[in-house]
């Protein structure tokens, strides 16, 4: 069976439960064993690394021995932000082994080892579980639902730190929406940036960004939003109404999380989804899945091209 | 005024390279960077007229500036830099920099940004973890708007998103020591 440590991170509780609660239920039908940390503190997310240098690693580095004493099993953590601070801190404690001491020092709940490997939700999902064992498991596929798969920034980027997917169009999160039955978007706009943290301090910021974003998968003919991470959530769902009235347009896109759609593929009951707690209503995707595959689309048959003969065909 | 003839000794471009890990000299002013920023209009200098002024030595024109302020570290440009200069940690090393020599724009947007951060870790230093609802009252009392987002207050309260009570770290003590001991090596109370 496999095993990882999961890092719940500071919306867990709050803004993200349903994000939380719909992973461990996801993560049981996948045969995943969810290790929780005794203790565990905030990463700082952006915060800290703007305005610190050493905060900013001290307070990852205490969750990695935290981790570190749990087991040996991957550390998997659900927000995309939180990820990239543990992931960085521990390139920065691997390669630097003066600045580990010196960090390490801050830190009284033990030395840093480095035996903890730290992958985000969906890295665990696509690599360590893959798709095969996802598509083993789907009960009742998500026929004919359209989804945006919607990345953010820091599931991919900066690339030497994810180490995953691609930074400019990744595909992990549209493949596992595919083996759940359902249709994955083209979406230009996946891996734009939402606003962030901005979202308190610069509102207007997060308004013109996220809005952008809703426009495109809005034109991509998207029924929903399939998110992994609590900021991108907060963002395109929270904000929603706000950029609707900003922009004078409806957009009428719940933002969901992918352990949510896993879930509901994998037979769990739509209780189990918390879908009350989201601000623009979710529950009317479920209408919007049919009972059998959707009709294949005709296709169209190619035009032909004018094509340039070579210079040897023309000779 | 630019002294070109001083420019074999540039004590600026030394210290964002130290800071940053990269070559600040490796641009060569393509400007995909700024083409990819989903916020180079709002800043006062782009990301490639940071790294002229660094490479000119002109650190004043950098930190007066709100762009390293209003950078989202969301790695876009570096993902398309031609020549894989990590510039959010370039953006990163000049904002530092400006908070060791306290220097700040006088930017009213860069305060907000500014006092956003500083509750943020304040909360932290308190809690171990991030009380959020104390973190935006503050906020709001601070910044003077007291009614900021009241209207999503309703909505996310009920929802049970923000929750009203906080919670802690189980061991506090260890937070309050980390606190210290990072405040002393950063020599920056924040």
């Amino acid at each position: 069976m496999k095993k990882l440590t999961y890092y719940p991170g500071c919306s867990s509780h709050g803004t993200s439960l349903e994000y939380d609660h719909t992973m461990r239920i996801t993560l049981k039908s996948l045969d995943v064993a969810v290790q929780d940390m005794t203790d565990w503190n905030c990463c700082g997310a952006t915060s800290a690394h703007v305005m610190t240098e050493n905060l900013a690693l001290a307070l990852p580095l205490r969750n990695l021995i935290m981790a570190e004493k749990v087991s040996n099993d991957p550390m998997v953590i659900s927000c995309a932000a939180c990820y990239s601070r543990m992931k960085a801190t521990k390139i920065e404690m691997d390669s630097k082994p003066d600045l580990r001491k010196k960090i390490n020092t801050t830190v009284e709940e033990g030395t840093y080892m480095g035996t903890v490997d730290v992958k985000s939700l969906l890295q665990y999902c696509y690599e360590d579980v893959g798709i095969d064992e996802i598509k083993l498991r789907v009960k009742k596929p998500l026929w004919g639902l359209k989804v945006a798969c919607y990345y953010g920034c820091l599931l991919t980027r900066p690339k030497h730190i994810a180490n995953f997917d691609s930074a400019e169009y990744p595909m992990s999160m549209d493949h596992i929406v595919e083996a759940l039955g359902a249709k994955a978007v083209d979406f230009d706009y996946k891996t734009e940036c939402c606003g962030a943290s901005f979202s308190i301090s610069n509102t207007e910021l997060v308004v013109e960004l996220t809005g952008k974003i809703l426009e495109v998968a809005k034109e991509a003919g998207a029924d929903i939003i399939a998110v992994a991470c609590p900021m991108c959530q907060s963002n395109l769902d929270m904000r929603q109404f706000q950029i609707e009235k900003s922009r004078g347009e409806k957009f009428d896109i719940p933002v969901v999380y992918i352990t949510q759609l896993m879930a509901l593929a994998f037979g769990h009951p739509v209780s189990e989804l918390k879908l009350s707690r989201h601000i623009v209503p979710a529950e009317p995707m479920l209408g919007k899945i049919l009972n059998e595959p959707p009709q294949e689309e005709k296709k169209v048959k190619p035009v032909k091209k004018a094509v340039a003969k070579t210079v040897e065909e023309t000779e | 005024m630019i002294k070109l003839n001083n420019l074999h000794h540039n004590p600026f471009l030394e210290a964002v390279n130290k800071k940053s890990g990269a070559d600040v000299l490796d641009c060569y002013q393509c400007g995909k960077c700024v083409a990819t920023c989903p916020v180079s209009s709002h800043m006062d200098i782009t990301p490639r007229q940071i790294m002229q002024y660094i490479k000119l030595n002109q650190k004043t024109q950098v930190y007066m500036a709100n762009s390293t302020w209003f950078c989202l570290t969301c790695s876009s440009c570096s993902a398309r830099c031609p020549r894989e200069i990590e510039i959010p940690s370039v953006m990163e090393a000049c904002r530092h920099l400006a908070i060791e020599e306290n220097v700040y724009p006088n930017s009213p947007k860069v305060k907000e940004i500014k006092r956003f951060h500083e509750i943020f870790i304040d909360m932290v230093k308190k809690y171990g973890k991030l009380y959020e609802l104390r973190m935006m009252a503050e906020y709001n009392i601070r910044s003077g708007n007291f009614f900021k987002d009241i209207a999503l207050a309703p909505a996310a309260l009920f929802k049970g998103k923000l929750k009203l009570f906080p919670e802690k770290s189980k061991n506090m003590k260890a937070i309050d020591k980390m606190f210290k001991m990072a405040e002393e090596l950063d020599k920056v109370k924040v």
